[in-house]
């Protein structure tokens, strides 16, 4: 018989096999058990706690009391006026007589350039005269021109060069409009704005051929010559301020109450519109700033809007196209966005830069821009009337927006008083970061009778650029860090910056209304290095208008962009300073020429001018 | 047969306008003067922009640059003669020195080499030299055409005249307003020192190795005989702001742009005028 039997086979456990397979089973059990185990194991100890990181929390729970700021140690930067001993005599001429008319009150500017191609900054004066309804002076004033010997004397050579020229000026534009290698100079004014052309040292009145005068009736502002349209020379861009005439502004009839006739607010005049004189590299200029888009109208009314005073060409998105921001006094400020195909786009508002953080005008005078941080962060300073804010602008990349950082950057409280005009930014210190200059002045020459806080002659304003991670980004300067002479009141209007003594500092010119100028000397002795830059172009933009030059040493990249129009209706020296601190050897210098072509700078001379020539 | 008579007319009409162009056409900012060794005079005008040719006393256009930036001459400021008496101009527009050819037309030689050319000379070899007043250097350039080549540090050169022993005298703008570079560029020693001048352009030697300096603010011409400080020659109206100056034969010639004039000038000062168009005003 065969083990195999029909009867019921037993329960397992009392098969002889069991002991088997629970053996099987035990042992398969205590595979897993253990497996489940290393696993239990291998997650406790993975997942175990972390001594360190309750150590770290238990740090965490203690919080400084204060925050750590790296220690700022403020410069001495004296500067000395030497106006009258440089041999600068000009004095502004408003016309005032008592009338209160405007544009007795609105100053003018004044520009450094090179006008005889020695190498140094020569100076020129914009000067307004009397008026025509009034008797005129022994000597009428005109323009003033003064020759740079190179160390800071200046020679008056206004009758040789023939620019001994009455007009009621207020800003200035210098430009080689017609490649040549002259700088040519237009000048805006109340009435017909003007254009000489630099005839190797002589200047040769060429406003009706180049039909770039304007109107009788116009009141020209800021101007610059910037290349818009990329076509390689430079085209013409002139802001207006109001529509004005005497008799509209007697009809007025303004009033201080306890003072009796007035300065008027620009809100009581209408508005105005803009010339774009595009360069038809002929000799020949065309009026297109309707269909350049700049014609900016009441979409309600259809009246012009701008009351322009300041005027900031700059490539504010790095595009290689020079876009503008216009500062308006009363009205949203403009922010016109090139949009390559000889067309602008107003892009104010929603870019942030048309009103205040409030979302009102203000009464906006100058206007400047500069990477303060050394990095993308582009800041635009505005100034602004009394008792509103000097407005920072700031944007952090490319994309057009901006917010008013003047607050958070300690810049908005100290500037919040005076009555500013000019702003200039410049690394005045020459440690690598630009500070921010302002040159001040209230309109009413009484209104300290009637405003206790406020005076017609106001300091200049000195903002040191402390660093981005400072407690405050901006430090105002004073009297002991500065000079007597740098603090003095003055009726303060345009300002303007160059090395006019070739130490390789920048030095400064304030023009004030009604008034002798401001020339001040930089007499810093930090020892500092330096390094500056003149670029020549091989195209009919000479002097590289536009061009942009980053330059990396000790781990800083510093961005400036070639553009004498800066300030309030100045221009100030092409050449570019780029402040070195202790560092002396520089990592890299690239410049971006005006139509994109790029160069690496081989061997830069640190602490020279270096002359930079287009490669061919 | 209208329309033939009408084209006709338009043609009769136009070829009149054009003729009384031409007749209308006259120097207008004249800043630069040469005369050959035959006594043929050339002006450089600026602002026509273009060259002239002095024919029995009157200006002949002899070459019209266009008004196009950045085209041969459009910005014309110096001239010269070579040994082959071939004239010179340099311009500023397309930083290029050119020689005109048989036909009358500018040929370049530098491929753009130059910036600012102020003033032109010639050496006894041929070579042309240049005061360049963008990079404020006198380079030298092959008579045949090549590469300019940097030869001295001048600040803001403007005027260049060799001296009868083949040294080049350099009117500037800077602290010395002449100096003379020895015949290879490599030295030089200091002429004028002290700024006597306001406004110094360009320079010319007479028959017997004198100097002269045109100076525009002063309105004069300068005498410049070392050891003897330099002294005005003439000063003064007619002189308004001359520029160019050339030696022919036992004169002198300078131009004026503002005024608008040729003058010929004798050694002892005595000067007669040749009025060319309209003064600037």
């Amino acid at each position: 018989m065969s083990p195999q039997k029909t009867t019921a086979p037993a329960p397992p456990s009392e098969t002889p096999e069991d002991d088997a397979v629970i053996g099987r089973a035990f042992r398969s059990s205590l595979i897993v058990l253990l497996l489940l185990a290393l696993v239990a194991g291998g997650a406790a100890w993975w997942f175990r706690p972390q001594p360190a990181a309750v150590a770290k929390q238990a740090d965490a729970v203690a919080l400084p009391s204060s925050r750590v700021a790296p220690a700022v140690e403020l410069p001495t930067l004296p500067f000395t006026e030497i106006t009258t001993s440089a041999g600068i005599t000009f004095v502004h001429e408003a016309g005032a007589k008592g009338r209160k008319l405007l544009p007795e009150t609105m100053g003018s500017g004044c520009a450094f350039f090179d006008y005889n191609n020695d190498g140094y900054q020569d100076i020129l004066l914009v000067n307004s005269t009397t008026w025509p309804w009034d008797a005129a002076p022994k000597q009428a004033p005109t323009l003033a021109l003064y020759q740079n010997d190179g160390v800071g004397k200046f020679a008056d050579v206004t009758e040789s060069t023939g620019l001994s020229v009455t007009l009621y000026g207020m800003g200035v534009a210098i430009g080689d409009y017609d490649n040549d290698g002259w700088q040519d100079v237009f000048v805006s004014a109340v009435g017909r704005n003007r254009l000489f052309h630099n005839d190797n040292g002589k200047f040769v009145d060429v406003t009706a051929e180049l039909g770039v005068a304007g109107n009788d009736a116009d009141w020209s502002t800021g101007c610059s010559w910037f290349d818009y349209d990329r076509d390689g020379d430079l085209d013409l861009f002139v802001v207006n301020y109001v529509q004005w005439s005497r008799d509209i502004d007697l009809s007025l009839d303004f009033r201080l109450v306890g003072l009796g006739r007035a300065y008027g607010p620009p809100i009581a005049f209408q508005g105005t519109l803009p010339y774009l004189y595009r360069n038809e590299g002929a000799g020949r200029f065309v009026e297109v700033a309707e269909a350049a888009g700049l014609h900016m109208r009441n979409p309600a009314t259809n009246v012009p809007m701008a009351k322009s005073l300041g005027v900031l060409p700059c490539d504010l998105d790095r595009d290689g196209w020079i876009d503008i921001v216009v500062a308006n006094d009363t009205v949203q400020n403009f922010l016109f966005h090139n949009r390559k195909d000889g067309a602008f786009e107003e892009l104010g508002a929603v870019s942030g830069v048309a009103f205040d953080s409030a979302g009102n005008a203000r009464g906006a005078m100058g206007i400047d821009a500069a990477y303060f941080r050394n990095d993308n962060s582009l800041g635009i300073a505005i100034g602004n009337f009394s008792n509103e804010m000097t407005a920072l602008y700031v944007t952090a990349g490319s994309d057009l927006q901006f917010t008013d950082d003047a607050i958070a950057t300690g810049l908005g409280p100290p500037s919040r008083l005076e009555l500013k005009f000019g702003v200039l930014f410049g690394d005045f210190d020459l440690d690598g970061r630009p500070d921010l200059t302002a040159a001040n002045g209230h309109l009413e020459e009484e209104i300290n009778q009637v405003q206790s806080s406020q005076h017609y002659a106001q300091p200049p304003h000195f903002f040191w650029n402390c660093g981005p991670q400072a407690d405050s980004e901006f430090v105002s300067l004073g009297e002991e860090k500065l000079s007597a002479d740098y603090v003095r009141p003055m009726v303060g209007r345009g300002i303007a910056s160059a090395d006019i003594d070739g130490d390789g500092d920048l030095d400064l010119l304030l023009t004030a209304n009604r008034g002798a100028p401001r020339l001040l000397r930089n007499d810093q002795a930090l020892q500092h290095h330096w390094i500056r830059f003149r670029l020549q172009d091989s195209g009919p933009n000479r002097d590289a208008i536009g061009a942009v030059v980053e330059l990396t040493a000790g781990g800083n990249t510093q961005r400036q962009q070639v553009m004498p129009t800066r300030g309030y209706l100045s221009q100030s020296e092409l050449a570019l300073t780029f402040g070195l601190g202790k560092v002396s050897a520089i990592d890299r210098v690239e410049i971006t020429w005006p139509d994109g072509k790029s160069q690496t700078l081989a061997n830069p001379k640190v602490d020279e001018l270096n002359i930079v020539l287009r490669p061919q | 047969m209208l329309s033939l008579m009408k084209s006709a007319l338009a043609v009769v009409i136009l070829g009149g306008a054009a003729t009384v162009a031409a007749q209308e056409l006259k120097p207008i900012y004249p800043l630069a003067v040469t005369a050959a060794k035959d006594g043929t005079i050339y002006l450089a005008d600026r602002n026509l922009p273009g060259v002239w040719k002095m024919v029995d006393g009157k200006p002949v256009l002899y070459f019209q640059a266009s008004k196009k930036f950045r085209t041969p001459l459009n910005a014309v400021r110096c001239l010269a003669i070579d040994n082959d008496g071939k004239l010179l101009a340099g311009d500023s527009s397309t930083r290029e020195i050119y020689r005109f050819d048989d036909a009358g037309q500018p040929q370049p030689l530098t491929k753009g080499g130059v910036g600012i050319p102020m003033a032109l000379a010639v050496d006894a070899r041929g070579d042309i030299w240049a005061a360049d007043i963008e990079i404020h250097r006198i380079v030298k350039i092959p008579s045949a055409g090549g590469e300019a080549a940097i030869i001295a540090e001048v600040p803001a050169p403007r005027g260049l005249a060799f001296d009868g022993e083949g040294r080049l005298w350099v009117v500037s703008q800077g602290k010395d307003q002449i100096v003379r570079l020895s015949a290879d560029g490599k030295t030089s020693e200091v002429i004028v020192s002290g700024q006597p001048f306001s406004f110094p352009h360009q320079i010319a030697f007479d028959a017997a190795g004198t100097a002269y300096v045109t100076d525009g603010y002063s309105k004069a011409v300068w005498k410049v005989a070392p050891p003897a400080a330099p002294v005005k020659l003439v000063g003064g109206s007619p002189l308004d702001n001359p520029v160019g100056i050339a030696r022919n034969g036992e004169k002198l010639l300078v131009i004026d742009p503002r005024a608008n004039s040729l003058f010929e000038v004798a050694t002892d000062g005595k000067l007669t005028t040749m009025t060319l168009g309209p003064p600037i005003k």
